[in-house]
């Protein structure tokens, strides 16, 4: 007896009536628009055999440089589990109660078809411009040529463009977050991932595993990797004392040499002075030599919706008592100023 | 009363451990709980002493404790997959296994959660495959969702104990009288506390017993999404508990279980050998199809099948997982499958060499003196000699004394115990002050300052935490690392750090490892002292007048341990 398949009610693909697309680009809060031949159209959803929009590639999450590290095995884009397949409409369908308009899923969609309206976050659907064919061997395969291509274009993805009250209600849902639930894990790993890296995290309930997760940038000459503590709650030191013991654990048991490790760590909101953190820090910089550098979801958020991909290997996130800011990197990486007052939510600095 | 047993409840590492198991073992003819372990630890799902993968795996072989923890942990899993009947014993022991027909749709479907919703319904007793019996006839779950529906959509979670665990629910007037009697206990904390209490003697156990068979249930009923936490004083005040709540979803479920034919062993062993094949069919088919699988290419068999139990099912869906209910061999011959195990290969590599570092003790000889102590007096240590001698003079030795003082501890907070252990450093004759608690968060919470050596100490009084652990010896490092920043007092580099606690750490084992990560990556030392040793020397010193070598301790790596010469 064979086993049985899932019921599959999908019945269609489409295709971007359009011969050869020459660029794409995608503004905030719209959906992108593909050129080619004298013709644009606005991107949709191309309904997708595998939708990148919803689960990534198993090598996304796993990092080549941390073999031994345990890792969590769920690949959901989308960290609170807003997205799923809409089978009536053959198109993902996002549930905006869940949906904390992260743009993750947006930001992995090769065609630019998810976008935000700041509020809510839509899939546009494919209409006239489009063809809609069967699920075919060779329909798929035409589909998965376009992904190449659109790949190589290589164009820039663009979701939100920052503001304080879309940074207010981002903070206010993630800090409704159970503290017991693997939710902000997930948000830093993928959005790790949609800044250009590899990332893992430990699994849930993993007792033994101390080191949140581990990151790279898979470069296969000079790639620059390391651990990573994320902290959403108020115990910034448990962060900066659990990295020097992730630092040391991997120099020490699994070879990771201690320079080559650049740490970060990712916490909601940074510290203020009084809490001690970036004391420690610069305390670690003077003594031990490493930098360790602190992101907030906040500024991620910022470098993904700006498709940009982040490189840590210059130590440009790197804050402490002396120098609380990252204004300045996150500026040069988005190659504008943030909008963002000064300590607003501690996404750039700590708050006032 | 039903008992479950306490097995991994995270769902997603559930699904990946079975995942890997299918991968590994589904053209072998059945596995052990041997092979479970190894392909758990090879496929780093499981840790040891904070490795993974073969090295975890190498350890915990070298290693008796964890050799058998690593066999938990996969007995743990197979006890899962069992009650989901994923997985069920091959022949008439408990192991070797074999996977189910079921348990290849779950391995191989990207979305597994539908079909476990399906599984977990289909738990029930009794059952010809589980080893430990009940006395109880009931579907579980079943049970819970009409409780939960009776109850207001709102259970405690010892009311799963006390009512749908312990019933036989197709009685249905026992059903209706522990729905009153739950009815009746609520609003009052107390008469539940008897109830519960109750039970326990009834059964003769502990009362966690009952407690930790809850985790299991509310763990597979928070996977399926039909319940909620929330915590409450509305069913026992004045207390508030930690209730749970049916869901929308929840709710759907158990309103569609009112219309099903539930079949259970004792009814379908009164069926002829051709409904009881049928049965078998309908069962599984109607599991797949209800979570989503396409039954088309069996269409005509659902047919046929239903057309003969026509009268047993009178129009409604079956509700019988046989794989949960029967033994594998009955149910795979009525769907008539054949395993076939040709081409598999078993390949055990050879594990790496990995051996876990010996404790690292460290002997803090005491000497005789030669010449007085030269010690800082001062009203603590005098109240402490004082103490010490009146106790000695009551004609207790010392033995006696050291732990009289060192019981007297235990209910010890931060206000009394830093400067009780700085205390006793100054009974050595050592510079010792602790800081006020609260006073800083990234600092010692006492320092043995010195012209050349100073040392940061690290305390944990015994009520933050009795026994040692990883965090201490963190915080130790970070003191070290932050007196050579900021150069209060003058320090080496190779003087020590400590960490002082009422027990040792439990984990000694990774305490070990951490410290000998840290000295290897930064160069660093920790030295870890109990209250007991802290005592012993101190007192022998004051009794005997002995003296401890200082520069054993400034360089004191591990834990210590006080020896007498
Ligand atoms: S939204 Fe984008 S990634 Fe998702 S299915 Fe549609 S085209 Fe594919
Ligand atoms: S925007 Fe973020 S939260 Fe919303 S559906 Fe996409 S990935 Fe999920």
């Amino acid at each position: 007896m064979p086993l049985l398949s899932k019921e599959e009610k999908r019945n269609s693909i489409a295709l971007p009536k359009i011969n050869q697309i020459d660029s794409v680009t995608q503004r905030y809060g719209e959906t992108a628009i593909i050129r080619g031949k004298g013709r644009s159209i606005s991107g949709a959803c191309l309904k997708c055999k595998n939708p990148r929009c919803m689960r990534f590639p198993e090598a996304y999450i796993s990092c080549p440089e941390f073999e031994d590290f345990s890792y969590e095995r769920n690949n959901n884009v989308c960290p609170v589990d807003a997205i799923s397949w809409d089978y009536s409409k053959d198109i993902p369908r996002i549930d905006h109660e869940k949906c904390i308009n992260c743009g993750i899923c947006a930001l992995m969609c090769p065609i630019g078809a998810i976008y935000s309206d700041g509020n809510k976050v839509y899939v546009s659907e494919p209409r006239n411009d489009y063809s809609i064919l069967p699920v075919t061997a060779s329909n798929i395969r035409l589909q998965e040529e376009l992904f190449t291509r659109l790949m190589t274009l290589n164009w820039q993805h663009r979701f939100l463009h920052e503001s304080q009250s879309i940074m207010s209600n981002i903070y206010k849902k993630v800090s409704k977050f159970d503290g017991r639930s693997m939710s902000a894990n997930l948000l830093i790993r993928n959005l790790m991932i949609a800044v250009g890296h590899h990332c893992s995290i430990s699994r849930t309930g993993d007792v033994y595993t101390r080191i949140d997760a581990v990151y790279s940038d898979g470069d296969i000459y000079d790639a620059c990797y390391g651990a990573m503590e994320i902290e959403f709650g108020r115990d910034t030191l448990d962060a900066s004392r659990g990295i020097l013991d992730d630092i040391a654990v991997l120099h020490s048991r699994n070879g990771i040499d201690k320079e080559k490790n650049t740490a970060l760590v990712a916490c909601l909101s940074f510290p203020n002075k009084r809490q001690g953190y970036f004391q420690v820090i610069k305390d670690v910089n003077k003594v031990l030599n490493l930098k360790i550098q602190t992101v907030s979801l906040g500024a991620l958020l910022i470098l993904a919706w700006n498709g940009i991909e982040v490189d840590f290997s210059q130590k440009d996130f790197y804050a402490d008592f002396d120098n609380l800011s990252i204004r300045s990197a996150l500026n040069n990486n988005i190659k504008r100023r943030v909008e963002l007052p000064e300590g607003f939510l501690g996404i750039l600095e700590p708050e006032k | 009363m039903i008992r479950f047993r306490n097995p991994g409840t995270q769902y997603t590492t559930q699904i990946q451990v079975f995942r890997e198991l299918y991968n590994e073992y589904k053209d072998a003819p059945s596995f052990s709980l041997d092979d479970m372990a190894e392909t758990i630890a090879r496929t780093k799902l499981m840790t040891a002493y904070g490795y993974a993968g073969d090295a975890a795996l190498a350890l915990s072989n070298t290693d008796n404790d964890s050799l058998n923890s690593t066999k938990m942990n996969a007995k743990m899993y197979a006890e899962v997959f069992r009650l989901l009947g994923w997985i069920t014993s091959a022949g008439s022991g408990s192991y070797p296994l074999v996977f189910t027909y079921i348990g290849e749709h779950a391995a191989c479907t990207d979305e597994v959660l539908p079909l476990y919703e399906q599984c977990v319904l289909g738990i029930n007793n009794p059952q010809r495959i589980m080893d430990v019996k009940y006395d109880e006839k009931v579907r579980f779950f079943k049970a819970a969702l009409f409780s939960l529906e009776d109850l207001g959509g709102i259970m405690y979670k010892h009311e799963l104990c006390l009512g749908p665990m312990s019933i036989d629910d197709l009685d249905r007037s026992q059903y209706a009288r522990m729905i009153t009697y739950l009815q009746k206990l609520r609003g009052s904390y107390k008469r539940y506390e008897e109830a519960y209490k109750g039970l326990c003697e009834d059964l003769d156990v502990k009362p966690t017993l009952p407690d930790n068979s809850t985790r299991l249930p509310i763990a597979f009923m928070k996977t399926c999404n039909w319940i909620d936490s929330k915590r409450t004083k509305d069913l026992y005040p004045p207390k508030s508990l930690e209730c749970i709540c049916l869901t929308d979803h929840g709710r759907e479920v158990a309103k569609s279980l009112h219309n099903v034919k539930d079949l259970r062993l004792d009814e379908y062993v009164t069926y002829s050998e051709a409904k009881q094949r049928a049965l078998i069919r309908l069962g599984v088919y109607s599991m797949l199809f209800r979570a989503g699988y396409n039954t088309d290419p069996v269409k005509e068999t659902i047919q046929n099948d239903t057309n003969e139990c026509k009268d047993i099912l009178a129009g409604k869906p079956l509700l019988f997982s046989p794989y949960q209910t029967l033994h594998h061999d009955e149910v795979d011959d009525a769907l008539n499958l054949k395993r076939n195990h040709g081409s598999y290969h078993r390949n055990r590599t050879i594990l790496p060499n990995v051996s876990r570092p010996d404790l690292v003790i460290n002997d803090l000889n005491l000497s005789v003196t030669v010449e007085t102590v030269s010690r800082n007096e001062d009203a603590e240590v005098e109240r402490f000699t004082s103490y010490v001698n009146k106790l000695k003079l009551a004609g207790k030795k010392k033995r006696e004394i050291i732990d009289r003082v060192f019981e007297e501890c235990i209910t010890d907070t931060q206000t009394r115990f830093y400067p009780f252990v700085a205390t006793l450093f100054r009974v050595m004759g050592l510079d010792c002050t602790a800081s006020r608690p609260g006073d800083n968060g990234a600092r010692w919470d006492a320092i043995i300052v010195d012209d050349e050596e100073s040392i940061p100490i690290e305390i944990k009084s015994p009520t933050e935490e009795q026994h040692l652990s990883l965090k201490a010896i963190r915080q130790a490092l970070e003191n070290k690392v932050i007196l050579l920043s900021r150069e209060t007092h003058p320090t080496k580099p190779e003087t020590t750090s400590l960490a002082v606690g009422y027990y040792l750490p439990n984990d000694r084992a990774e305490v070990t490892n951490l410290m000998i990560d840290f000295k290897n990556t930064y160069g660093y030392s920790i030295g870890v002292i109990d209250l007991k040793t802290l005592l012993t020397i101190a007192i022998t010193i004051l009794l005997d007048g002995k003296t401890i070598d200082i520069q054993k301790l400034n360089r004191l790596e591990g834990f210590a341990n006080a020896t007498f010469k």
